[in-house]
């Protein structure tokens, strides 16, 4: 688990310099007011919305009967590729809403990648190895974070209209959405907390 | 019941047969019964076990089913294609994809749920309307999320008892739940009573209280139809359960389960367990039945051989009771007990037939001779008497005389061989064969006379010839007389025992008189049955003082003085008057009333004795004393004392003894002799030469005088020999000492001879006859003054 937030991490770091400076900071907890780490949070705002575009490169390997990575965070639009790096053959499929498909039994990279055009979260599986899982999550926003073991993330993020953020933890339950948390910001107050109702997510 | 407890108690046989079917069937009941109790122990034990292993073949059927449901239920909801239909959110192609999957492996309903267990689809599109249906959904839920994810389902679906599995659907995380039912169905009853041999019956009651039964067997089915126990549905039970006739062990587990409960019945029927060995009990029942049979013959066969035997005995013995001794004993030759038992019986019929005739013989027949006795004499008279044949008999008596003095001489065996010879000798005449003769008493024998034979006096005389022949016994002679006495029926007695005792009272008188033969006459008859009178008269004459003594005088033939005289007893009788002696001295004789006459009669001389006494010589009276008086030890003695009484000497009495007196006992009589003769007692010796006394022996005794009897003294002037003895006894007596008198003397030539022969004293009616004391007294001084003395 730790491992793949590291990769989320490294994702987010190379896709968005621009946003070194820090302003925003979100704490999310679970129902119960507990700090949840590794929850995946897009922070959306109308500017945001307007600045996203398909990523350009994006992939999901499948190395050692794994996704590589296990959570692959893409923009709306985004193809994304599914190289198969085992001596196996793979079956990836979908049966997410935001995205139904499947990769039939192949060897090394399928014919074409995957467009992920629907926001939503895309769950991976193999039909052949059932121990396999993966996510695409899709989100028409840029930006994005993931909590620390305080549950906190923070954004750098100048901007002052609305603010809205959704949330994922890899303990949703097959099918829920995204938790949607308005944000409303008061004059110095840069600083909120969300505690997520899903089912599922307490740890 | 009474008349079988006779039978049981009265036949021996019977009873033994009855006690040894008893006994047999008690036995085989016994065993049947111990055989009858394992077999039930092992049937039942059988069917337990049965039910055990039924109950394990249920589990692991239900398991395996559990498990192939699972196994299909779990490839369907890993089917990508079905994946797919689930992904496809459209509710009538998932629940096509659910039909279709629960028509592949047989299932009666799937239904699909999402990770809520909230009812997406199902097999049956009608179901999804019912809230049950989502209630039974939630209630798996729970119980699984309880059990664990292999647990094993069961609930009522549709009233139906059925097995649910619930497999994930994943994508590839859960995105739902499949859930498939399958009802168990009466062909899984059949394969399981099938693989276990016993009867199945799965019972279900649904939440709204219908009730389901699947049973191997359809009487089964009917019965828990008809009524089913609340508590078979809640609790474990083991038991028996009668139904139609027939008892099932029963074990039935209850349960509650999803939608209401169910109970399973696992049946064995025990008639059916008990089938094979009923065989077992036909062959035991038949084996008894035989047994029965071959012991009840067997047992009669042998107890007839045991019992009948025994009622031939029983039928024997009493042939033996009622006298029948030649009754003939079966069985005698069998070698077995009861063999031995009618030999040992027959031995004793035997033998108490052999004492049986010994007592008879002895009762009937002399032992001695073999001829009949005096009994069996007297029953043949008595017989032919009251026969009719016959119109009068006769009887003869014969008396051996002297016999005593021969057994005394000679020993009681001569005495015995000169019995028995004298019975031979008897039995050689044809009128006294064996059928006549019998032995009366010791020497006396009788013989029987039939009035178509020759006169009894004849056959007398030819007996008397037989026995007069010498016999001859180890080489000595021996010359035998009898006297022999005659009497006939009806004119001598009217009865047998009348005319055997005149036969008998004409053979004493023929012995009294030394006569050979006597012919019953009416006055010999003095100890008959009728002179039994006459002893009581004769007490009353004695004391009434009807008796009177008579005296005879004796004179001295040198000088014809009275010096003595004989006391004679007369009986003045107030009826018949005078009674001549010979008509009760001889019967006094017999019934020793003898005894008190002589006591009498020297008590009455003693009193006039005195009174007798003439001048200077005492006056002798002569007293004649019986054989009784001398064989009685304290005569003597009366003697003294009544001497002393009246103060008489003894020489005033004469003693006078006849000879036979003294041949009955001649050494007791001797002693008695010797004693009177010391008191100083003259004796005398009566009717000398009638008896068989010898001079020589008359020399022992102390006697004083002879008498000399009048049968010698009548013949003396006719017979030469008479005379010829009557001097040469007076010369003998004279030798001895002894003075002589004779009797008898009845005319004056007979009283010069006897005077000239030298005889001392005479007596008889030439001198004076018997008179009384009175007359007597005159008699002598007329006879004192005819002879010129004082």
């Amino acid at each position: 688990m730790l491992k793949y937030v590291k990769q989320v991490a490294l994702v987010m770091c190379s896709a968005l310099p621009a946003l070194a400076w820090a302003d925003v900071a979100i704490q999310v907890t679970d129902a119960n007011g507990k700090p949840l780490a590794d929850a995946v949070v897009f922070l959306k705002s109308p500017s945001l919305l307007s600045r996203s575009q398909p990523l350009t490169e994006a992939e999901i390997a499948q190395q050692n009967r794994t996704f590589i990575p296990g959570v692959q965070v893409v923009t709306q639009g985004t193809a994304v590729d599914f190289p198969n790096r085992d001596d196996v053959r793979h079956h990836v499929y979908s049966f997410s809403p935001a995205k139904t498909f499947e990769l039939k039994l192949y060897i090394g990279k399928p014919e074409a990648p995957i467009v992920f055009d629907q926001v939503g979260i895309v769950e991976l599986g193999c039909n052949i190895h059932d121990s396999m899982l993966g996510w695409v999550l899709v989100n028409d926003t840029p930006l994005y974070g993931v909590t620390d073991d305080a549950g906190v993330v923070r954004f750098d993020y100048d901007q002052s209209d609305a603010l809205s953020v959704d949330i994922w933890h890899r303990h949703f339950p097959y099918g829920a959405p995204y938790e949607t948390f308005e944000l409303t910001r008061g004059k110095d107050s840069s600083e909120f907390t969300v505690a997520l109702q899903t089912p599922g997510v307490a740890l | 019941m009474g008349a079988l407890s006779r039978m049981l108690r009265g036949r021996l046989s019977f009873r033994f047969i009855i006690m040894t079917l008893a006994l047999l069937v008690l036995i085989q009941s016994i065993g049947f019964g111990v055989v009858q109790a394992t077999v039930d122990r092992y049937v039942r034990g059988e069917v337990q076990h049965a039910i055990t292993v039924a109950e394990r073949v249920w589990n692991k059927l239900l398991v395996q089913n559990h498990q192939r449901l699972a196994e299909g239920a779990e490839l369907l909801a890993s089917d990508f294609g079905f994946r797919s239909a689930v992904a496809s959110r459209d509710a009538n192609t998932i629940a096509s994809a659910l039909q279709n999957s629960a028509n592949r492996i047989g299932a009666s309903v799937a239904i699909l749920v999402d990770a809520q267990w909230q009812l997406k689809a199902s097999s049956e599109e009608t179901m999804r309307h019912f809230d049950n249906v989502q209630h039974l959904i939630e209630a798996l839920a729970q119980t699984r999320a309880k059990e664990g994810e292999e647990a094993y389902l069961t609930a009522l679906y549709e009233g139906d008892p059925t097995q649910f599995v619930i497999v994930p659907v994943r994508a590839p995380r859960v995105i739902g739940y499949v859930l498939m039912g399958f009802a168990i169905k009466p062909d899984m009853i059949a394969e399981a009573s099938d693989l276990s041999g016993v009867e199945l019956v799965l019972m279900s009651r649904s939440e709204s209280n219908s009730v389901n039964v699947v049973a191997s067997s359809t009487p089964l089915k009917e019965h828990f139809l008809r009524n089913i126990p609340g508590e078979y549905f809640l609790e474990d039970l083991l038991f028996d359960l009668p139904i139609n006739d027939d008892t099932f062990v029963s074990m039935i587990h209850g349960q509650q389960v999803v939608g209401g409960y169910i109970s399973l019945a696992l049946m064995e029927s025990l008639n059916e367990a008990n089938q094979q060995f009923a065989e077992l009990f036909h062959q035991y029942l038949f084996i008894t039945a035989m047994g029965l049979v071959i012991f009840a013959i067997t047992v009669t066969w042998l107890s007839r051989r045991v019992a009948r035997p025994l009622e031939v005995l029983t039928h024997a013995t009493s042939a033996l009771q009622q006298g029948d001794y030649d009754v003939v004993i079966s069985g005698t030759r069998r070698e077995d007990e009861v063999g031995l038992l009618a030999r040992s019986f027959d031995g004793m019929r035997k033998s108490i037939k052999q004492q049986q005739d010994t007592i008879t013989k002895l009762a009937y027949y002399d032992p001695l001779t073999g001829l009949p006795n005096r009994l069996s004499f007297r029953n043949k008279v008595a017989n032919l008497m009251r026969g009719g044949q016959y119109h009068s008999l006769s009887v003869i008596t014969i008396n051996l005389d002297r016999f005593k003095q021969v057994n005394d001489v000679l020993g009681y065996e001569m005495g015995d061989e000169i019995l028995k010879a004298t019975a031979s000798r008897l039995l050689g005449i044809s009128c006294s064969a064996h059928d006549k003769l019998a032995r009366v008493s010791g020497d006396e024998f009788s013989v029987l006379v039939l009035p178509d034979s020759q006169p009894a006096m004849d056959v007398a005389r030819s007996l008397l010839e037989k026995l007069n022949e010498p016999l001859e016994i180890d080489h000595t002679l021996i010359d035998l007389s009898a006297s022999i006495g005659i009497a006939s029926w009806p004119q001598d007695a009217a009865g047998c025992d009348g005319l055997i005792n005149a036969s008998q009272v004409a053979m004493y008188a023929a012995k009294k008189r030394t006569e050979d033969i006597v012919q019953y006459k009416q006055e010999l008859m003095t100890s008959t049955p009728e002179s039994l009178s006459l002893l009581s008269e004769l007490r009353q004459a004695v004391v009434n003082h009807e008796l009177r003594v008579y005296l005879q005088p004796k004179v001295s033939s040198q000088d014809n003085r009275v010096i003595a005289a004989e006391a004679l007893v007369r009986w003045q009788h107030p009826e018949k008057g005078l009674v001549p002696p010979y008509q009760f001295v001889p019967f006094a004789e017999q019934t020793g009333f003898i005894r008190e006459l002589t006591k009498w009669m020297i008590r009455e001389i003693a009193a006039q004795w005195h009174g007798l006494q003439k001048g200077n010589d005492t006056f002798r009276v002569s007293v004649n004393l019986s054989t009784r008086d001398l064989m009685t030890t304290s005569f003597p003695e009366f003697l003294a004392q009544t001497l002393r009484e009246y103060n008489i000497p003894a020489s005033g009495l004469c003693l006078e003894i006849t000879e036979s007196a003294i041949m009955d006992d001649p050494s007791f009589a001797e002693q008695t002799l010797a004693k009177l003769s010391n008191m100083g007692f003259r004796l005398s010796i009566d009717d000398f030469g009638t008896g068989y006394s010898s001079l020589g022996y008359l020399k022992r005794l102390p006697v004083n005088e002879l008498k000399v009897d009048q049968s010698f003294v009548f013949g003396m002037i006719e017979n030469n020999s008479d005379r010829m003895i009557v001097q040469s006894t007076i010369d003998l007596a004279h030798n001895l000492g002894l003075d002589v008198v004779a009797e008898g003397v009845e005319t004056e030539q007979m009283y010069q001879t006897l005077a000239a022969l030298g005889c001392e004293e005479v007596q008889g009616y030439f001198i004076g006859k018997p008179m009384p004391v009175t007359d007597f007294k005159e008699w002598r001084e007329e006879w004192n003054a005819r002879h010129g003395l004082k």
